[in-house]
């Protein structure tokens, strides 16, 4: 989306201002953003309109093809996708995968899950990866000199060992 | 607001809520005096369903029910209860979105939808929501890596008993991938006049992107900034632990409450006059106000508090004022009357109820 003021830079933050009994809403970029912060502070940044303006440039690119990826479990198109923001199902992950790379890059700065695992997908799991990785966790609390996060990886390692 | 005043069969469950605020918020955790929760939400699917969004009437039903059998086996969650939302009357819904019991999200939209709360309204699971299962733990204060404890818990049970989707490199499959991987929201509620009033909120606000932290209103995305009451929250689900998240989460809030504090002294020492006159200003349009709305009441509640803080006002009880920020709102207003109100009646109740609740407040 445009920035609503100087209708040139993306729009990047959505702005609720309240004159009187009138709310008005706009979509500024950050340099219209700023600009307004001198006249007070009424503004929140949504997802969604984030989400709106990752999916503008890569909307613009689709345009040439002659139709859209369609999930084949759940039925719902690429341009679906775009438009709402939502995916239609588990398997929408694995068909638009190369279509999420960038945007998942560009929320999390990751595309790839560092945490829980729930217990039916950790039976399938090879086991090394998981320990490798809590290794790799522990390296990295050990540098960056968090010793009761580093003892709490070891415990786990060792509690990981045992079973 | 429109529709019937009440749904059939949770009147006397309302009404027993509406006495009271939630047990969590008794607690009265640390740094209760600016955090007014912590919050840790977790997001789950169900493999063999497409997401909520996609899913057929009946499918809805069949999470209910898988859901619901799971939660009665969940120990964690003995005596707690159930609502379904599909035949709730909205001012129902709305009552149990101001108690941050369900999402704006929830609360807005009808259907196969349901919520499971703990008796002391500190746990809920949300079903149907834009995710098949979204489980909360709410608790007073920052207290951010307890909740995160009893929530993995929780999870750990739900676990045992349904098959959650997941998918590597993904992590947990969500409907929408800005929750992706961990699927876990770390989110407090601040109360910050101080860094407000000394305009050093717009460095957090600036920053707050590189910070990778989301500041909201109230009740999360899309809702109304209110009194210097701000949610904020981690955006990165992906890529790291839910331990790493919440830990950033509660450390940046610590950074937080310093700089606030900071700030109430600064303003303390150097602009006194401008406290109290604030202070003073909001206690004589409350005390005299025969109409408010809730924007106007959030704000000069806030003011109240911060005088509070500065123990400006003798007597008075932090406990009123924690009442009031969830009873002033509109659906829990007009469950305390059986006629309907228009929001004019409305704001002369409020103003009606807060002068009434500030001098008990000051007993």
């Amino acid at each position: 989306m445009i920035c609503h003021v100087c209708k040139d830079r993306v729009a990047t933050i959505r702005l609720k201002e309240i004159v009187g009994d009138v709310v008005t809403e706009l979509h500024l970029c950050q340099e219209c953003f700023h600009a307004r912060e001198r006249e007070g502070i009424s503004g929140a940044a949504s997802m969604n309109t984030m989400l709106g303006t990752l999916a503008e440039p890569e909307k613009k690119k689709a345009k040439g093809k002659a139709k859209s990826e369609k999930c084949p479990a759940c039925g719902i198109t690429e341009e679906q996708f775009r438009s709402k923001g939502r995916l239609g199902c588990s398997q929408c992950y694995e068909t638009f995968a190369r279509t999420l790379e960038p945007i998942l890059t560009k929320i999390h700065g990751f595309t790839e899950h560092r945490g829980k695992v729930p217990r039916q997908a950790l039976r399938s799991l090879d086991m090394k990866n998981e320990l490798r990785r809590l290794h790799e966790d522990l390296q990295r609390a050990i540098v960056s000199e968090n010793y009761e996060r580093a003892a709490k990886l070891r415990d786990k390692i060792r509690k990981f060992e045992d079973t | 607001m429109t529709g019937p005043v009440s749904s059939k069969g949770t009147e006397k469950m309302f009404e027993q809520m509406l006495s009271t605020v939630g047990h969590w918020l008794k607690e009265k955790g640390p740094d209760s005096d600016i955090v007014y929760s912590s919050r840790i939400r977790l997001a789950r699917n169900l493999r063999g369903f497409p997401f909520s969004n996609q899913c057929s009437e009946q499918q809805l039903r069949d999470i209910i029910s898988l859901v619901r059998s799971c939660s009665n086996r969940c120990s964690r969650l003995k005596g707690a209860q159930y609502y379904s939302l599909k035949d709730m009357a909205m001012i129902d819904r709305q009552f149990l979105m101001e108690r941050f019991l369900v999402s704006r999200e929830l609360a807005q939209t009808s259907g196969e939808k349901g919520v499971i709360v703990d008796a002391a309204e500190r746990i809920c699971l949300m079903i149907n929501e834009e995710d098949h299962l979204r489980m909360q733990v709410l608790r007073s204060g920052l207290m951010l890596s307890a909740a995160w404890e009893e929530l993995n818990a929780i999870d750990d049970e739900m676990d045992s008993h349904l098959d959650f989707a997941y998918e590597e490199p993904w992590g947990y499959l969500t409907a929408c991938v800005s929750n992706a991987g961990t699927a876990l929201r770390a989110s407090v509620m601040v109360h910050i006049p101080g860094l407000s009033m000394t305009k050093r909120i717009l460095g957090l606000l600036q920053n707050a992107g590189k910070m990778q932290l989301a500041i909201r209103g109230l009740h999360g995305e899309g809702s109304e900034l209110l009194g210097d009451y701000f949610q904020i929250s981690n955006q990165v689900t992906l890529g790291k632990s839910e331990d790493e998240i919440v830990e950033m989460t509660e450390n940046l809030t610590r950074q937080l409450i310093d700089q606030e504090r900071s700030a109430r002294d600064d303003l303390m020492k150097n602009q006194k006059i401008v406290i109290e006159d604030k202070v003073g200003r909001a206690l004589g349009i409350l005390s005299g106000a025969k109409m408010l709305s809730t924007r106007e009441a959030m704000e000069l509640l806030s003011s109240i508090r911060l005088g509070v803080y500065f123990g400006m006002i003798p007597g008075m009880r932090t406990e009123t004022l924690d009442s009031l920020l969830i009873g002033i709102h509109p659906a829990h207003l007009q469950k305390r009357f059986p006629e309907h109100l228009d929001p004019l009646a409305r704001d002369i109740k409020r103003a009606k109820l807060i002068k009434e609740a500030l001098k008990y407040g000051e007993g």
